[in-house]
């Protein structure tokens, strides 16, 4: 089994396409630091508009350091990652068929389930790696660019602040949740892909399923709050964000503290049980599926 | 000889259209078993059930003597396969695909017995080229080594000599015979160049829409002691209804428009003449026909 995911990833690897991601999500970062470098005073009194007085002795450079500048990176490119996910995962079984390997592959002594399992273990890495690949540019980059210092998160109505020694864990926990909706993501490609002979199809359908669920996860419409937006996966893809509400006394935030666990833990099971609802569909199909690519 | 591939009753539908129906047939081990029909009669969808790629609706298949339904692991370790044509990984080398191949198969093959297999088709000095620099030759012995990388029994090959130039289909032939003869492997291939399988088939399987018309050893169906002929008369149909009244009856094979083809020993041939002219025919032409594409057609084309 090792040595079969080896090999998947080795060619996920040697396609020109995987590497399209890490250079597309390298630009964005590196766009959005330099942004902030040369116009952060304006991104963070704009941020601060709502906040009154309250900070207005505080230096921007205090305000705009490594830990607000990542915060920004995510809460811009947790919603665009899915898509160069779906590069890979809607490649994975498509992909073969298209090239006429497929066949080659389920003729050989390998059953049906173990190739699925290396193959979607495989896109689960590729998945991962490029999860990393953004901690270390968006986390790590931008400390070593902008410094550390205590980290303010802007909501509706408050701004929750977080000491400079309360924040590493708290992106810890947020790059482990958004592992969890990813590879969520990367199943709907990789069920997609099972069930096609073109890798184009199974990438367009979960790139536009991504688009209308994020838009109705994003639109402010009472009717949808109840009705549609709990039971999309978008909307728990967002949970990560939970690790930076605090809980706050008196005005002053409890430190190490966490507004709402069960929220999160509620959003990363959904996205989990979607999960396997995904890949049960791939498992089922695929075992039955006739190759006549 | 024992089997190696024992097919009974056979059947694929897909929704309404039945591709294979009924097939049985058995492989005996050791030689070239040709597997013959025209598109779409059902070759490649009766391939990808042996090869486990399509679930048959009916029927068994055994391969080795074990049913592919509970033992597809162990048979498909001791077969290798070309399926139409021979896709591999462009963005990878030769020997890259070779390797990766091998592994698939359970093996695992250094360097120098990659190369050494490469060698085989004579595909070594180019081992660390991308394949989207081969030519469709060369894919197509590339092919033949992956499909041997794990030294198989069987060896089933699906067109294997498609868009090859006559060069190239004299290697696969010298390749299939080295195979059979000197190295002992059952080959079971579909093709449709019939003078091809003439050369290189010891029996054969014809197959028609989706059904099983011929099945025998190679001499046995193309018996030299047997003339097939052909005659082109004003209307076969009237000669037919005539013949069907004398004892050369049970001699005729099919008619078509204005041809007739019978079978008879050689012997009768010239007494075969000899009636035709007391029954007054306006004859316009005689051929002998036993080539195994005469055969072929005299089979399939009504």
């Amino acid at each position: 089994m090792i040595e079969l995911l080896k090999i998947e990833i080795f060619k996920i690897f040697k396609k020109p396409r995987t590497y399209i991601a890490f250079a597309v999500i390298a630009l964005i970062i590196i766009l959005i630091q330099i942004a902030l470098k040369f116009g952060g005073k304006e991104y963070v009194g704009l941020m601060m508009s709502g906040m009154g007085d309250t900070f207005e002795e505080v230096p921007i450079k205090t305000i705009l350091n490594g830990y607000l500048v990542c915060f920004v990176i995510l809460n811009l490119l947790l919603i665009h990652i899915p898509i160069l996910v779906a590069l890979v995962s809607g490649d994975s079984i498509a992909g073969e068929a298209s090239m006429g390997t497929l066949r080659l592959l389920v003729s050989k002594p390998v059953s049906r389930i173990q190739l699925l399992i290396v193959k979607f273990t495989a896109s689960v890495i590729y998945t991962l790696l490029l999860l990393i690949w953004v901690a270390v540019l968006a986390l790590f980059l931008s400390i070593l660019l902008f410094g550390v210092n205590w980290l303010g998160v802007p909501r509706e109505l408050q701004f929750n602040v977080m000491e400079s020694d309360d924040v590493l864990w708290r992106y810890a926990l947020a790059f482990c949740f958004a592992a969890i909706g990813l590879i969520c993501v990367s199943a709907l490609a990789f069920m997609l892909s099972v069930f096609s002979d073109n890798s184009i199809g199974p990438i367009v359908i979960t790139v536009c399923v991504i688009i209308v669920f994020t838009i109705l996860t994003q639109m402010q419409i009472p009717f949808y709050d109840e009705t549609i937006k709990p039971y999309l996966f978008t909307t728990h893809m967002l949970g990560w964000k939970g690790f930076f509400y605090v809980k706050a006394v008196d005005g002053v935030t409890e430190k190490g503290s966490i507004e709402n666990v069960s929220a999160i833990l509620k959003s990363a099971g959904i996205l989990i049980a979607y999960t396997a609802f995904f890949l049960g569909v791939a498992f089922w199909y695929f075992k039955r599926k006739n190759i006549l690519s | 000889m024992s089997s190696i591939i024992d097919v009974s009753g056979l059947t694929k539908s897909f929704k309404e259209i039945t591709a294979v129906d009924n097939l049985t047939f058995t492989v005996k081990e050791n030689g070239v078993y040709g597997f013959l029909g025209q598109n779409g009669a059902g070759k490649s969808t009766t391939i990808r059930m042996l090869l486990s790629l399509i679930k048959p609706s009916k029927g068994e298949i055994k391969i080795f003597g074990l049913d592919l339904s509970t033992h597809r692991k162990e048979i498909l370790q001791r077969i290798g396969a070309i399926i139409e044509k021979p896709d591999l990984y462009k963005y990878l080398t030769a020997i890259e695909n070779l390797n990766l191949f091998a592994i698939m198969s359970g093996l695992k093959l250094n360097r120098k017995q990659l190369i050494e297999k490469l060698e085989k088709v004579g595909l070594a000095e180019r081992a660390d080229s991308k394949i989207k620099t081969y030519s469709q030759g060369m894919k197509q012995r590339l092919g033949i080594a992956v499909a041997l990388v794990h030294d198989p029994d069987l060896i089933i090959l699906d067109e294997p000599m498609n868009g090859l130039d006559p060069q190239g289909i004299a290697d696969i032939r010298q390749l299939i015979n080295h195979l059979s003869k000197d190295e002992g492997k059952t080959v079971f291939i579909s093709s449709h160049l019939l003078s091809e399988m003439e050369q290189v088939a010891d029996s054969l399987l014809i197959i028609h829409k989706g059904k099983k018309i011929a099945e025998g050893n190679m001499n046995e169906l193309l018996n030299p002691e047997q003339s097939r002929i052909e005659v082109e008369t004003r209307s076969a149909k009237e000669f037919e209804l005539q013949l069907k009244q004398t004892a050369w009856a049970n001699k005729i094979i099919s008619t078509n428009g204005q041809k007739i083809i019978m079978q008879m020993n050689r012997e009768e041939v010239p007494v075969f003449v000899q009636k035709m002219v007391e029954m007054k025919q306006d004859i316009f032409s005689i051929h002998k026909k036993n080539s195994l594409e005469d055969y072929f057609l005299s089979l399939t084309s009504h």
